[in-house]
């Protein structure tokens, strides 16, 4: 293996980031985002360059067979990336260029290529969460390039990413355990209800389609807990208008093939259907062709007559309105946290999970719930309140009785 | 006649047809024996049509555009076999994936032979030739084939008893009252009842009946073929009544009946195809306002309509006559979704 990658020169690079400014200038509020040209034009310390894997027939033939598996094509980029990253490892390790195939006939480099944790930033630590994702693409590889890697290592590649693993790994009673990776950061924190409504209140109050769009949309995101991405890609085929004028939306559900049905209440229907009015309206004015239609194919979320609001834009719009209603900022996720929080506070754990589209408890436990203090404040005074009140109809009861 | 024509002849009185490529004579003569075999083994004669026309799907994928490859070749070349069953030239189910792979198994098992083919050693190849995962048991082999394992269409939205009496009331147009009827039946019995679309549009008079119930009610049942036997699945009131409708525009008792419940105009005596039966339940659809839906969103209404109704799971089971209980939670899924959005949507507007 002496195939040199294809590296790009600086020249060329600043070309690459130049034509990006320009493509960015055009967009009105799109800011360069330095760290995503380091991505594209693949400089990034850490980030493989994509034709190492390209020039891998191993790895194509691989992600053509995860496609026809049904893989989603998140899931396929997440997979290429983490196979990226191994090679890349594998390359830091050992000096030299290395396909897959090869990382398959050396146990010890695959191993440690496996847990290896460190970053593309120096001194970064990655978590456990992306070193498991790692391990489950290299064994998805295993399984579904199993005959062609029979025939080159002459095993199970099963058990030969059994044995690097195992060489890696720590010997702790009757298996085995992963050194390596720092936990997950659980999410941030939630907002209040109160913060809530504040930034609601603020960023509706911009006139025209602009203020409508804010309401309907963030008042959407706290409301159900949806994902932002998914409702940013709403399309308005997706939303169904039924007999009842109820409108439900089937969004993109993360890692699931089928969508998740979700149906609004009536005031954010109504708002959804106010702020296509006052976009059309807009759009009529300022001669644009496009519009926004329920039930019939387009982008729903808009900002101009190009394509869909981007999720830069939807983030900056949402501490813009934070920091005008003195409030801490916060991302749109958030609002999914808040909905957890609030939900769980009230509903069984099961019910939120449900009405969340969380498939089992244990993510909604550790990432979503965030209790607030004051609400546990409020509920502690409330039941003490409550057993006071018992006491004393204790007591008075014994001193009747007494009496 | 041949015994695969014969097959096509079944499927097309049953409303499903479809296109097919001409094959070689040789490759048509080892369908037939293949046919023949399957039938001896005392397979449904549906399944070996279905078989027949995955091998057909394979024998097209090899070989090149109107040109499939013959069936004798594509049998010489388990690694071509493996090949198209891996990464198929359009995305299909996960489920017609595992079936095109048994249907290959068959075939090579009771084909080969006959052309002088080892056929465990070719089924050895094909195994060796498959992607395969890390399996727990003697009996899993892990081998792994192309597929999606979601719907491959997109749901339409869930609906509620009230909206399946919407889609009934719509169901019937036109002047001819027998056709309004008929039509009316027919979207009745699809959304008031377990029959599956092509159970429905296959229906005779012969197969309902009316049965005593405790208390001297009579409901009626229809007899289906499911899993080897005959099973009689509940019509409830709904249904039952618009297929007593139906009746009354016979000059003859429901009772004497005979022939197909939902007949084509026309050819007196005809069945309706699965394709117009589609027709009438999409435009009742649309005239209730709702976008086209397919029978799993029908029968996961109705279930939502029997459990309004009082009706346990393994009571709902028993009217879907569904095999497992657990098919009724993913039938009633999306509604116990929406009915938790409800429930967080009441409690937070508090």
């Amino acid at each position: 293996m002496t195939d040199e990658l294809p590296k790009s020169t600086p020249q060329s690079s600043r070309l690459a980031q130049a034509e990006i400014k320009v493509i960015q200038l055009a967009i009105p509020g799109l800011a360069l985002n330095h760290v995503r040209l380091q991505h594209r034009s693949g400089s990034h310390t850490g980030t493989p360059q994509l034709s190492a894997l390209s020039q891998d027939p191993l790895v194509q033939t691989y992600l053509r067979r995860l496609a026809a598996r049904g893989a989603a094509p998140n899931g396929v980029a997440a997979y290429r990336y983490q196979l990226r990253f191994v090679l890349r490892a594998a390359e830091r390790l050992t000096g030299r260029l290395i396909r897959m195939g090869d990382l398959f006939r050396d146990v010890s480099v695959l191993g440690r290529a496996l847990v290896d944790d460190k970053g593309g930033v120096e001194g970064e630590c990655l978590s456990k969460w992306t070193l498991a994702q790692r391990r489950s693409a290299v064994r998805s590889f295993a399984s579904l390039m199993h005959p062609e890697l029979v025939s080159l290592l002459g095993e199970d590649p099963h058990m030969v990413l059994h044995r690097a693993l195992r060489g890696m790994a720590e010997r702790v009673g009757g298996g085995y355990r992963l050194t390596g990776g720092v936990p997950r950061r659980r999410g941030g924190r939630a907002p209040t209800a109160d913060e809530i409504a504040a930034v609601l209140a603020t960023a509706g109050q911009v006139p025209g389609f602009v203020g409508a769009r804010n309401r309907a949309l963030f008042g959407i995101l706290a409301a159900t807990g949806t994902r932002v991405n998914a409702l940013r890609h709403l399309d308005g085929a997706d939303c169904v208008v039924l007999p009842s004028g109820r409108v439900r939306l089937f969004l993109h559900e993360k890692a699931k093939v089928e969508r998740r049905e979700v149906e609004l209440s009536r005031a954010h229907a109504d708002a959804l259907r106010e702020y296509a009015e006052e976009f059309n309206w807009h759009a009529s004015r300022q001669g644009w062709q496009v519009r926004v239609r329920l039930g019939e194919p387009g982008a729903i979320w808009r900002n101009s007559e190009r394509g869909r609001w981007s999720y830069d834009d939807v983030r900056r719009t949402l501490q813009a309105s934070c920091a005008a209603a003195g409030v801490p900022p916060f991302a749109p996720h958030a609002l999914r946290r808040a909905f957890a929080t609030e939900a769980a506070s009230a509903l069984p754990r099961h019910v939120v999970a449900l009405a969340g589209g969380w498939r089992g408890l244990e993510r909604l436990d550790d990432h979503y719930v965030r209790p607030h203090p004051p609400t546990i404040w409020a509920k502690l005074r409330s039941g003490e309140a409550v057993a006071g009140q018992e006491m004393d109809a204790h007591v008075v009861g014994e001193a009747v009785a007494t009496l | 006649m041949s015994l695969v024509r014969q097959l096509r002849l079944f499927s097309a009185d049953s409303g499903l047809t479809a296109r097919r490529t001409p094959f070689d004579p040789e490759s048509e003569r080892l369908l037939e024996a293949y046919c023949r075999a399957r039938l001896a083994e005392g397979a449904h004669p549906r399944s070996a049509e279905r078989e027949v026309s995955q091998l057909r799907t394979l024998a097209r994928e090899s070989g090149a555009p109107r040109d499939p490859l013959p069936l004798s070749e594509l049998l010489a070349d388990p690694v071509q076999i493996a090949r198209v069953l891996v990464e198929p030239a359009f995305p299909i189910a996960r489920s017609t994936g595992r079936a095109r792979l048994l249907a290959v198994q068959r075939f090579v098992r009771l084909v080969g032979p006959l052309v002088g083919r080892d056929a465990a050693s070719d089924l050895c190849c094909l195994d060796a030739s498959l992607p395969a995962g890390p399996t727990n048991g003697w009996h899993a082999a892990g081998t792994l084939v192309a597929g999606e394992p979601g719907r491959r269409r997109d749901r339409g939205p869930t609906l509620d008893g009230a909206d399946l009496l919407r889609i009934v009331d719509r169901a019937a147009e036109g002047q001819d009252p027998l056709r309004r009827a008929r039509d009316r039946a027919l979207v009745a019995v699809q959304c008031f009842s377990g029959l599956r679309p092509e159970e429905v549009v296959g229906l005779r008079w012969e197969d309902l009946e009316w049965a005593r119930m405790a208390g001297g009610y009579f409901g009626l049942t229809a007899g289906v073929h499911r899993r080897g036997s005959r099973l009689r699945l509940f019509v409830p009131g709904p249904a039952a009544a618009a297929v007593r409708g139906l009746a009354e525009h016979s000059a003859e008792e429901m009772v004497t009946l005979t022939g197909p419940v939902f007949r084509a105009r026309g050819r007196a005596g005809r069945l309706l195809s699965y394709r117009s039966a589609r027709m009438i339940l999409t435009r009742a659809c649309r005239r209730a306002g709702f976008p086209a839906v397919e029978a799993a969103e029908l029968r996961a209404a109705f279930a939502s309509w029997l459990r309004v109704q009082g009706l346990s799971d393994h009571e709902v089971a028993e009217v879907l006559g569904l095999a497992r209980v657990r098919s009724v939670d993913g039938l009633l899924r999306r509604h116990a979704e929406l009915g938790a959005q409800r429930t967080v949507r009441e409690r937070l507007d508090r």
